[in-house]
């Protein structure tokens, strides 16, 4: 809430002062020193200062120094009233400096030297105040009234004194007496004595101090209701013959006063003359009344907690009774006097950390203010510029804005106005803010419009560079951005170029590979095939020739039976070769169908016997067809065809774990004797049964995991006479 | 005109086949004798003198050629008898002899009975022996050209050239027009050292001087320039780097 109208004020004030300075200024600030008397609020004298500065400027503006000093002075007062004595002195002196060197006008400058002096006295700057003082009675010689004289060497003595300008004040102190004896003024001549007196005591003139306050006593006016001040130049006194050493007559003067104090029911001094009186006893070994007068002073001191009074009085106690030998009341008393040198020294910490804290919280209260108008001057700021912006772009929506802030602060300030129970140190904030701020805001507002200016241009200074830079920097980026995706496109293209090969390389490669094997068993198939057709040609025309024959011959019966069998063989071979697996039992007729037809062809030149293992049903295994073909073939033609006599050809089947094991037995020539026949023929005439076999078991052996072989025995009688061959072939079988 | 024959073969059927054909088909040929093998067939040859000799290649001890080579004064007319034998067939084929493939073609036996007319003796001894030097390697080749029958060195033949349903044989030193179309001579003549490059041209590897990629020619020894065909370009070069 006071922030806010802290705030408020600062913020509106100087639109205020601008837009009312008409009404408001000539009927509450024309006449401030009227007004002073009446002001109880912060925001009365926020009021009065403010329609002051108007004065103030209106005064600049129209180089009416007096005017203008006088308002200065006005400010200054206000500021006295409102006890800120630091803002007085600051007005006081621009109104000291704003005056002329040969101005003439006493009552003004001499008010003004004087407001300073008073101001500078309460700032405690004693010096200053001094130079004051001195200007007044240098510069105005003879103007002065006597009560303005007197009032100034008054505080021309205090303030020597104070200043510890010993002499000086005693010059001042002597012009007063000169003064006081004209006038006649035994009050003021008292006081002075009496000053003068205790400055000759602090310099150590005992005589000079007594003669002074004797002095002062004998102008003490006679009768007078206030005897305080007597009590207090007796006391001076009696101190000054007890340091002389005159306790007769010090006691005198303790006695006296000790009867004013009593009268005037001072405890503390009546309490403080016993001491002085214990003290005065005790000095002239009169140990008794010492302890009675210490006593005395230590009961009241008790009952009020007079602490340093206690203190003394306990210490003329154990003084006393050690000189009476009485060690240990003596040491009581010292114990008293110590504890309570220590609750003094205790009291006096207390006091110190209470200043300490005063002081921190006065520093807290500062950093508050400060804190707040950081705040303001942020706000301020902000305004400004929404203000500066407005001003931009909208003129009128600005005023209409500042006549509707105009309104609320009218009403605020009414508000204010009515408000009459608001703390002291929240108004002293806000008015010193409130001042502060108009200052500040006058001057902040110029500077900051300088400063708005200057940042605008430096901002767009700043905006155009940072645009060139930004357009340097996006070209630059965008050339990296470019270049950098120049890289990962080409990165990009590789990777995908390479995966992409690859991709096709496997493919082609799996591709390649199936189409390999595709091709591979299309070729095992197609070879198979080839193979299985391919039988003997030469049997086929041969058979065919013998048809021929019966047909020629004319036997009808013959070449039909013939015929017929030729065809079915036929028939059965091109069907098998349809198949890659055959059921045993059909090659077992295909086998004989084939062996039949050649004994035909041979004219029964052999004979030939099947037998099947009783294990194998021929019905449930299949076999390749026609593996043995050209093995049974070759038994006939280069074994049992070969013989003198008939041959016999045995075909016998056995079942083992993996094969059909086929056994080709012939009882012909032999394959040594059959080979020297082969030889003389052409080699390459030569039948080529085994080899295609061979190669067909190759191709069979190819497909997996099957390994299938032809084992050859060459045969001998027991006179070693080649007696035939046994061919063996193991045929991959599957079982349905 | 009645040609004296005999049959050598090792089958009976076969025997039997060729007689009741002949028998049937072809009058001409009376025979004379059989024999089942070289051996009982060169013993035949000594006791008669046939005109005509049907010689089965394949017998149990032994081949046609081996008879041929047992015999040294050739003076009948040799026809080979046959039911399948590729080789056998190309080295007649090649050497312009007669054959018969079993089951035996009336047709043919027509055909034979005409030849037989023409033959001269001389003829008959030059076939034996061309023959024999075919069997293992076709090396010469008999051309029925317009004058005859003319024997020719495959070593010697630069280039065969298709002339309609002629072909001109191209010799280091001679050329030869024959009445047959090239696909015939491209069958026999071995396929390591002959290649068609063209429709019409047919080369032998060993003369060929200069390859001209660019626009698709094959240079000969003999100068000639011949068109190679752009189908058989790659294969041609396939070929080339495996001959």
């Amino acid at each position: 809430m006071h922030k806010f109208k802290l705030i408020f004020i600062i913020v509106t004030s100087p639109i205020f002062l601008y837009s009312q300075k008409n009404d408001f200024n000539k009927n509450s600030a024309l006449r401030p020193t009227q007004n002073i008397n009446v002001l109880q609020t912060a925001s009365d004298y926020a009021l009065i200062i403010n329609g002051l500065f108007y004065l103030k400027r209106t005064h600049e503006e129209t180089k009416a120094y007096h005017e203008w000093v006088n308002t200065l002075c006005k400010i200054g007062e206000v500021y006295m009233q409102w006890g800120i004595a630091e803002k007085a002195v600051e007005y006081y002196q621009m109104a000291k400096d704003t005056l002329p060197l040969d101005y003439q006008g006493a009552p003004l400058q001499l008010n003004l030297l004087q407001s300073l002096a008073i101001a500078y006295k309460k700032l405690h700057q004693n010096d200053h105040a001094i130079i004051n003082y001195e200007a007044i009675l240098s510069i105005f010689p003879t103007q002065l009234s006597k009560d303005q004289e007197l009032n100034i060497l008054n505080e021309l003595l205090e303030l020597y004194n104070l200043e510890d300008k010993f002499f000086n004040a005693l010059g001042a102190g002597n012009q007063l007496l000169s003064l006081f004896q004209n006038k006649s003024d035994s009050i003021g001549a008292t006081r002075t004595y009496n000053y003068m007196g205790t400055i000759y005591k602090k310099l150590d003139n005992l005589d000079a101090a007594k003669i002074h306050f004797v002095k002062a006593l004998k102008y003490y006016p006679k009768n007078s209701r206030v005897t305080e001040g007597k009590s207090v130049i007796l006391l001076n006194l009696g101190i000054i013959y007890q340091s002389k050493g005159d306790f007769k007559q010090a006691l005198k003067c303790f006695q006296e006063a000790l009867s004013i104090q009593i009268a005037n029911n001072n405890e503390e001094e009546t309490a403080r003359i016993y001491t002085y009186i214990a003290a005065n006893y005790l000095a002239t070994r009169a140990y008794e009344s010492c302890i009675s007068y210490a006593q005395k002073a230590i009961d009241i001191s008790k009952k009020y907690q007079y602490l340093d009074i206690l203190q003394a009085a306990y210490e003329l106690m154990w003084q006393c009774h050690e000189y009476q030998k009485d060690l240990e009341s003596a040491l009581m008393a010292f114990k008293d006097h110590v504890q309570i040198k220590d609750k003094i020294h205790l009291q006096k910490i207390k006091e110190q950390a209470q200043m300490d804290k005063k002081l921190q919280e006065a520093e807290k209260l500062e950093m508050r203010i400060n804190t707040l108008l950081s705040e303001n001057e942020l706000k301020v700021t902000d305004l400004n510029k929404e203000k500066l912006e407005r001003e931009n772009k909208e003129m009128e929506l600005y005023l209409l804005k500042r006549e509707l802030e105009l309104a609320n602060y009218q009403s605020r300030q009414k508000e204010l106005l009515q408000e009459k129970e608001i703390d002291r140190l929240v108004l002293l904030e806000q008015t010193i803010t409130a001042q502060a701020r108009e200052k500040q805001l006058a001057f902040q507002i110029q500077k900051k419009q300088l400063e708005n200016k200057d940042k605008q241009r430096k901002l767009d200074e700043l905006k155009q560079k940072n645009r060139i830079s930004q357009l340097q920097l996006f070209h630059n980026e965008l050339q990296i951005k470019n270049q950098r995706w120049l890289q990962i496109v080409m990165l990009m293209a590789f990777v995908i170029l390479a995966i992409v090969v690859y991709l096709l390389f496997n493919r082609y490669y799996l591709k390649q590979k199936a189409q390999k094997q595709f091709l591979h068993f299309q070729n095992i198939e197609i070879e198979q095939r080839l193979l299985r057709s391919q039988m003997n040609p030469h049997f086929i025309f041969n058979a065919l020739n013998s048809i021929q024959y019966y047909i020629t011959s004319q036997d009808n019966a013959s070449a039909a039976r013939y015929l017929s069998k030729f065809s079915l063989l036929i028939r059965s071979i091109l069907e098998s070769s349809r198949h890659q697996y055959i059921f045993l039992k059909d090659e077992l007729k295909l086998l004989k169908l084939y062996l039949e037809l050649e004994q035909l062809r041979f004219s029964g030149q052999f004979v030939f016997d099947i037998t099947i293992d009783e294990t194998i049903d021929t019905e449930e295994i299949s076999i390749p067809p026609m593996i043995i073909q050209p093995y049974v073939e070759n038994a006939i033609i280069h074994g049992v065809v070969m013989l003198n006599h008939q041959g016999k050809i045995t075909i016998h089947y056995q079942k083992t774990d993996d094969f059909i094991k086929c056994t080709i037995l012939d009882n012909g020539i032999g394959r040594e004797a059959a080979g020297k026949i082969r030889k003389t023929n052409n080699p390459k005439h030569q039948s080529i049964a085994t080899e295609l076999t061979k190669h067909r078991l190759d191709l069979l052996n190819k497909t997996p995991n099957r390994v299938y072989d032809v084992t050859i025995i060459d045969l001998y009688d027991h006179n070693q006479i080649a007696s035939g061959t046994e061919v063996s072939v193991s045929i991959p079988y599957i079982v349905h | 005109m009645i040609f004296s024959a005999i049959i050598i073969d090792d089958e009976e059927f076969g025997r039997n086949a060729l007689k009741s054909s002949l028998k049937m088909f072809c009058q001409s040929f009376e025979i004379i004798g059989e024999a089942d093998g070289v051996y009982s067939g060169e013993r035949l040859l000594q006791t008669c003198k046939p005109d005509v000799v049907f010689l089965d290649i394949r017998m149990k001890d032994g081949t046609g050629f081996d008879l041929l080579q047992l015999i040294s004064n050739q003076d009948f007319s040799l026809v080979f008898t046959t039911a399948y034998d590729e080789y056998a067939i190309k080295a007649f084929k090649f050497s312009a002899v007669d054959y018969l493939l079993k089951p035996i073609d009336p047709e043919s036996l027509i055909e034979l009975e005409k030849k037989m007319v023409k033959s001269s003796h001389s003829y008959l001894t030059k076939q034996k022996e061309i023959l024999l030097e075919n069997k293992d390697e076709l090396q010469i080749i008999g051309l029925h050209t317009f004058e005859g029958l003319s024997y020719f060195r495959v070593e010697e033949l630069v280039r065969c050239e298709a002339n309609s349903n002629y072909t001109s044989f191209h010799f280091t030193d001679k050329k030869v027009l024959v009445s047959k179309p090239l696909k015939e001579y491209e069958e026999i003549l071995p396929e390591n050292n002959f290649f068609r490059i063209h429709k019409s041209h047919l080369i032998q590897q060993k003369f060929i001087k200069k390859i001209n990629k660019s626009n698709s020619t094959v240079e000969m020894y003999d100068g000639t320039i011949l068109e190679l065909a752009r189908r058989r370009k790659d294969l041609f070069i396939d070929w080339m780097s495996h001959a």
